[in-house]
């Protein structure tokens, strides 16, 4: 329903243009959890903004296509737009808890949202804000309560609420449990899932952990300084990684089930200045696979199995090792 | 632990407490009675000599505290804490002056723990100028050097004139050890040193500290939130909820067998990388309560799932078996 096309998002810095994303393309399938996932400045958060079209003035998208239902978002004008976001797209933002209005109770920042969406009446407003309380776990005579009279999980319900207002067919959230404690993050994930399963949405999960994705998501798109290392089912991705990156990334997570006997390993090195010359392939430098190839030539997508996809000369040889 | 027969004491924390007084208008103090963020609330404890201690616990557990406690950063509102058998409470500021080197700390964000307009030489030769140790230049020079080596940062001296913001996070990270290892320390507290950190990094801080711990015989309280860095890190693992310790013993057996409900829960929720592996639900409802309004009897006792009547009685820790102790009167509650 959601495809994003050989995106090409770049800042202007003072060092020069960082190409924060570079030729990223993935699709999200009606009613499916997709994760988006990569450490600090692989430019996940940057797909993110560049689909509701949010993108800070020193950003711009230098090409590519976003299309929703066939209709590219990058060529619709701020108006369109509008309806777009919180309509058909809605987005919870990272940092969420801190970004409701201090001095409104919560349901007028609800409110705001639905009037500025089509008009509707006073009642109809608190019929639906009474139903989204109850929809994510919190008492609806609540409603008038101000965000600091809220706990952190209990105002990433409001959020999440709050994005559900204006009956969205895909929802963006940005790193929706990072702040919240284990307990809480769980409760969280919990009702995540429930939500889709009940209202049929989409929902596109940005995250660094790599553990929520495999809690969550039905497939995952793995991001490496600006571009797709891997994507596929999550199966495939945590049972048969395939990409050299996703590989070390997972052997450098500390398991609970067999945490003295692991080995932790790590990736040497750090990721590229995005704004100078870099290797074809991204994760060249830093890749225990690397050669030649690997710095000249870009390495595209190709089908490991079915549905499952990998940037990198030599996933075959890895495969088989 | 390897150690064999008892284990030397590094630290002995006993019933420890830290009371912020809650800041009040004038007039909504007149006739109310004053109030307490109960941060540390009686916290009992020892770190060994050579031992790798977790805390953990949930945001606003009172961890960070405890370690400011330790570190005497802050002062407790009751309770005595011996450093290698000296109160370091009543120690006079001759005494103190001599422990403090001992005592030596890493924090949670390497970009902010770093003086930006300090080169990496200043910053880590300062543990010895602020302890007048750094008489002969030549000397402090060194140290820093063998400091910056020990913590992998090679060549030092390509690494003396730069300052932290020409360094990665892995790297800020290293010489935040780099500073807390110069003056030859036998604690380090370290305060969520990972966190901040990408993933990939993450465990090469952490091989790095274990490396340190073995080659210049340090000891470690690390504080984490997160359960599977603290079993691998650790020999033994503390669990706290709401100022107090719940469970306590060798990371292993806390981790296999844990008694604690609350513990229990810590562990059921924490995801995993295995997709086959979606956790069930974990029982446990609501979020942790308000420091300044404790529930009565165990803390645990509103959200725990066993809670029966003799919990309304504050449980004690108590011995599970071997070096392993909960504060739980269901020493094997149902599961």
């Amino acid at each position: 329903m959601l495809s994003v096309e050989n995106l090409r998002t770049y800042y202007r810095t003072r060092q020069g243009l960082l190409k924060a994303v570079d030729g990223v393309s993935f699709a999200l399938e009606k009613g499916e959890i997709l994760g988006l996932v990569g450490e600090s400045a692989c430019g996940k958060t940057t797909v993110a903004l560049s689909i509701v079209r949010l993108l800070p003035s020193a950003a711009q998208v230098m090409g590519g296509k976003i299309l929703l239902h066939g209709d590219d978002l990058l060529s619709k004008n701020e108006g369109a737009m509008r309806d777009v976001r919180w309509g058909k797209i809605s987005i919870i933002f990272q940092g969420a808890l801190n970004s409701l209005n201090p001095v409104l109770p919560v349901k007028e920042q609800i409110a705001e949202a639905m009037h500025a969406h089509g008009s509707v009446s006073g009642a109809e407003v608190d019929t639906t804000i009474t139903h989204l309380f109850k929809a994510v776990g919190l008492d609806p005579d609540r409603r008038t309560n101000y965000p600091h009279e809220f706990s952190g999980g209990m105002k990433q319900r409001v959020m999440i609420a709050m994005a559900l207002a204006c009956n969205p067919e895909i929802v963006i959230a940005d790193e929706p449990t990072t702040a919240l404690d284990v307990i809480v993050q769980r409760q969280i994930l919990e009702l995540i899932r429930n939500l889709r399963d009940e209202l049929h949405i989409s929902m596109i999960l940005i995250t660094h952990d790599l553990s929520v994705v495999a809690q969550l998501c039905d497939r995952a798109v793995i991001m490496y300084a600006g571009r797709v290392a891997e994507m596929g089912d999550i199966h495939g991705l945590f049972e048969s990684p395939m990409h050299p990156y996703t590989r070390a990334l997972l052997k450098s997570i500390p398991k609970m089930e067999d945490a003295k006997a692991q080995k932790l390993s790590y990736i040497p090195g750090s990721v590229p200045d995005l704004t100078g010359p870099v290797p074809a392939c991204r994760f060249y430098g830093r890749c225990s696979h690397g050669q030649k190839i690997c710095e000249e030539v870009d390495p595209q997508l190709e089908e490991s199995s079915p549905g499952n996809y990998v940037a990198c000369h030599f996933w075959r040889q890895i495969s088989e090792a | 632990m390897t150690l064999s027969g008892p284990a030397e004491s590094l630290i002995v924390i006993k019933d420890l407490k830290k009371w912020y007084p809650v800041r009040k208008g004038f007039l909504s103090k007149l006739g109310a009675k004053d109030e307490f963020v109960r941060a540390v609330d009686g916290v009992t404890l020892e770190i060994r000599k050579g031992e790798v201690l977790s805390l953990v616990g949930e945001s606003g557990c009172g961890k960070t505290t405890l370690a400011r406690l330790m570190l005497r950063l802050v002062d407790p509102t009751e309770g005595v804490i011996t450093f290698k058998g000296h109160d370091l409470l009543t120690a006079t500021k001759r005494e103190m002056r001599k422990m403090r080197p001992q005592l030596q700390a890493v924090f949670q964000d390497p970009y902010a723990s770093l003086d930006p307009k300090q080169t990496i030489l200043q910053i880590i030769s300062e543990p010895l100028s602020v302890n007048k140790l750094d008489k002969d230049r030549r000397e402090t020079f060194n140290r820093v050097a063998l400091a910056l080596a020990a913590v992998g940062l090679n060549p030092p001296k390509s690494f003396l004139g730069k300052f932290p913001y020409e360094l990665s996070g892995g790297q800020r990270q290293r010489v935040a050890l780099a500073r807390a290892i110069v003056i030859d320390p036998s604690l380090i507290v370290a305060d969520e040193p990972v966190s901040m950190l990408d993933v990939s990094i993450r465990a090469e801080i952490l091989s790095l500290m274990l490396k340190l711990k073995r080659e210049l015989n340090l000891t470690y309280l690390f504080i984490t939130h997160d359960l599977a860095v603290a079993r691998y890190i650790s020999d033994r693992m503390a669990v706290m909820y709401l100022g107090k310790l719940v469970e306590i013993g060798p990371a292993e057996q806390v981790c296999a067998n844990p008694v604690h409900p609350y513990t229990k829960a810590l562990l059921l929720a924490l995801p995993t990388t295995d997709p086959n592996k979606r956790k069930v639900k974990i029982g446990i409802k609501g979020e942790v309560p308000n420091l300044t309004n404790i529930p009565t009897g165990c803390r645990f006792r509103p959200r725990c799932p066993y809670a029966f009547e003799k919990c309304m009685v504050e449980p004690e820790l108590l011995r599970v078996g071997g070096d392993h102790y909960a504060a739980c009167y269901l020493s094997d509650p149902p599961s």
